[in-house]
């Protein structure tokens, strides 16, 4: 695990009187203390195990399919600890690369120096591997350069099977992904951020949901006859040469069904548009913490 | 596997999160008594201002557009039957320009300038402003100046439109009932040409959005501070990105083919006039 000492905290001081503006604050500490934040990646049991068939016993696909990863490499960069009055508390601009697939929750850095105190503008970014992008123990060399050469921020190999059918795919997207204002829940009420309290560490994962890929939408329905659902059918008919390898070219030439899907503001007409924008959504905060999630 | 489940079990739970809804003028005042804003980082939030409402076609529809599928469409008509709208600080799960606050300027400078998002965990935050007034508005007739409505100063960032029904206002007869009602031509190579009439109710569109409400729409970033007008412009072709016109029959100008029920292109058309990417909210002082 990298330890990092705090950037410049050009305002910090300046605002320590805001509570007594009479607006409130709930920022639960007051002092100078200062605590650690120990950032850290996890790809769940999805992405270590496998995505099963949706049952009585185990919710998952709801078509009969189950997806087994081989792979899942994603790379987190540019984390920054700030809050909505213009401090900033950390940044971590080096570039990491992960395969979560490989079991455990692993370590990307120790922040120590942490002012304690709230700090509600959480920020991280997951975008294409350079050749300064460092190697977790997770990933290999040759997935690097794999990564280097699809300009990919994230790659995914897995195994889909249904009865006697098999598919596997293994898709690279070279795209950047930043997510902001990340928040979760913490002790049964939402938190923005995060908060840092005096001489202790903080856990702060960001976890990768690897069932992303397959949602049929991410606006509910309000029809409650209209679940959403997990679904490989359709991403398995775009196996149009049936050579059991589904490619993202083949994607790209399927149309959305909307009879199944709903693009959900993501502006997407075919199948593989809609994974691709579904990929952005795979970085989550503190578990099942989200984030506002934009373009780079 | 437990993990898994409860995981699970808990994304599909996935829906928009409706944020404190201030739903009428008074509880804004009991906001303007507060004297506080939310956390949305506005300093001078608290001050009650009139929001005139403006609705108008995005100028990239006045032309032709290309869809999803292909087809390139040209609208001759677009009338619609609008409800209330509501202003909130959260922001929103679709940003499609770069935000505006001082203290992201390196995220200006980063280039960040269209995203996706995730909408089902879109959280409105706080209401800070509504126009509550239903009305009819076509499209095409120009820029359609709806009834003002009001708010609080603070940070705007997304917005709910809302269709209403029965239709009311000017055009309420010419929408014959229909929340919306377009014509226009299909074009694409090796077909034959479309004309086509597009109609969609409420209850087709409330398989998608609740009640007609299209929630998390973007309201560009704004500091308000003073009275202005909010203008919403809409994008047509979202509405027809995924309408397979290969579908329907060729029509004429006399009789105009039509999507018939449970169709693609019914499900598709009433699918795109829920998308939040359809509709944008901007801010300008008076």
């Amino acid at each position: 695990m990298k330890h990092f000492r705090p950037i410049a905290l050009p305002i910090a001081l300046l605002i320590s009187g805001w509570s007594a503006l009479g607006c409130g604050s709930s920022d639960p500490t007051s002092s100078d203390g200062k605590g650690s934040v120990s950032f850290t990646t996890w790809g769940e049991e999805y992405i270590e195990q496998e995505i099963p068939v949706d049952g009585a016993a185990s919710a998952g696909f709801i078509d009969g399919w189950s997806v087994k990863y081989e792979k899942f490499l994603v790379n987190f960069q540019n984390i920054v600890i700030a809050n909505s009055k213009g401090e900033t508390a950390a940044q971590i601009g080096r570039s990491e690369l992960f395969n979560n697939q490989v079991p455990g929750v692993k370590p990307i850095a120790l922040l120590e120096g942490i002012p304690a105190k709230a700090w509600d503008r959480v920020s991280y970014q997951i975008a294409p591997v350079t050749e300064g992008t460092e190697l977790n123990s997770s990933a290999t060399a040759a997935d690097k350069q794999l990564m280097i050469d699809g300009k990919f921020a994230i790659y995914v190999a897995a195994n889909a099977t249904k009865g006697n059918l098999s598919k596997h795919f293994a898709w690279g997207f070279a795209i950047a992904t930043q997510y902001n204002e990340c928040h979760s829940e913490q002790d049964g009420k939402d938190e923005a951020g995060l908060v840092v309290n005096n001489n202790s560490t903080i856990d702060v994962q960001l976890t990768t949901h690897g069932d992303h890929l397959y949602y049929d939408r991410l606006q509910a329905s309000p029809d409650p006859a209209i679940k959403t659902s997990l679904r490989f059918d359709t991403l398995a008919a775009a196996d149009k040469n049936n050579d059991n390898e589904i490619t993202l070219e083949e994607l790209n030439a399927a149309p959305l069904d909307v009879k199944l899907y709903d693009p959900s503001g993501l502006g997407a007409a075919t199948q593989g548009a809609f994974v691709t924008s579904l990929v952005r959504t795979i970085g989550h905060f503190r578990g099942e913490g989200e984030c506002t999630v934009s373009k780079l | 596997m437990k993990e898994i489940n409860r995981a699970i079990a808990k994304r599909t739970l996935l829906t928009i999160i409706g944020g404190t809804l201030i739903a009428s003028t008074g509880f804004i005042g009991a906001a303007l008594l507060h004297g506080c804003s939310s956390d949305s980082g506005a300093s001078t939030g608290g001050r009650r201002v009139v929001l005139q409402t403006r609705v108008t076609l995005d100028p990239t529809a006045i032309s032709a557009f290309v869809t999803g599928f292909g087809w390139k469409v040209t609208l001759t008509r677009a009338v619609l039957a609008t409800g209330g709208f509501y202003y909130f600080d959260g922001a929103p799960p679709l940003v499609l320009r770069s935000n505006h606050r001082p203290w992201e300027f390196a995220e200006r400078w980063l280039g960040i300038r269209e995203a996706h998002a995730h909408p089902g965990h879109y959280q409105a935050g706080n209401a800070v402003g509504q126009m509550l007034e239903p009305a009819s508005v076509d499209l095409f007739a120009g820029p359609a100046e709806l009834a003002a409505g009001d708010g609080i100063s603070g940070f705007y960032r997304s917005a709910r439109f809302s269709f209403s029904a029965p239709p009311m206002g000017a055009l309420a007869t010419a929408l014959g009932g229909h929340i919306v009602l377009t014509e226009g031509r299909a074009e694409k190579v090796g077909e034959p040409l479309r004309i086509f009439r597009a109609t969609a109710d409420l209850v087709d569109v409330e398989r998608s959005a609740a009640a007609g409400h299209v929630e998390g729409c973007e309201f560009e970033e704004t500091a308000i501070e003073s009275d202005g007008v909010v203008t919403v412009r809409i994008k047509p072709q979202v509405w027809f990105d995924l309408v397979d016109f290969a579908q329907i029959p060729a029509g004429s100008d006399a009789t105009p083919s039509e999507f018939p029920a449970e169709s693609q292109p019914k499900i598709a058309f009433a699918q795109g006039l829920a998308q939040l990417s359809a509709y944008r909210f901007t801010y300008s002082k008076l």
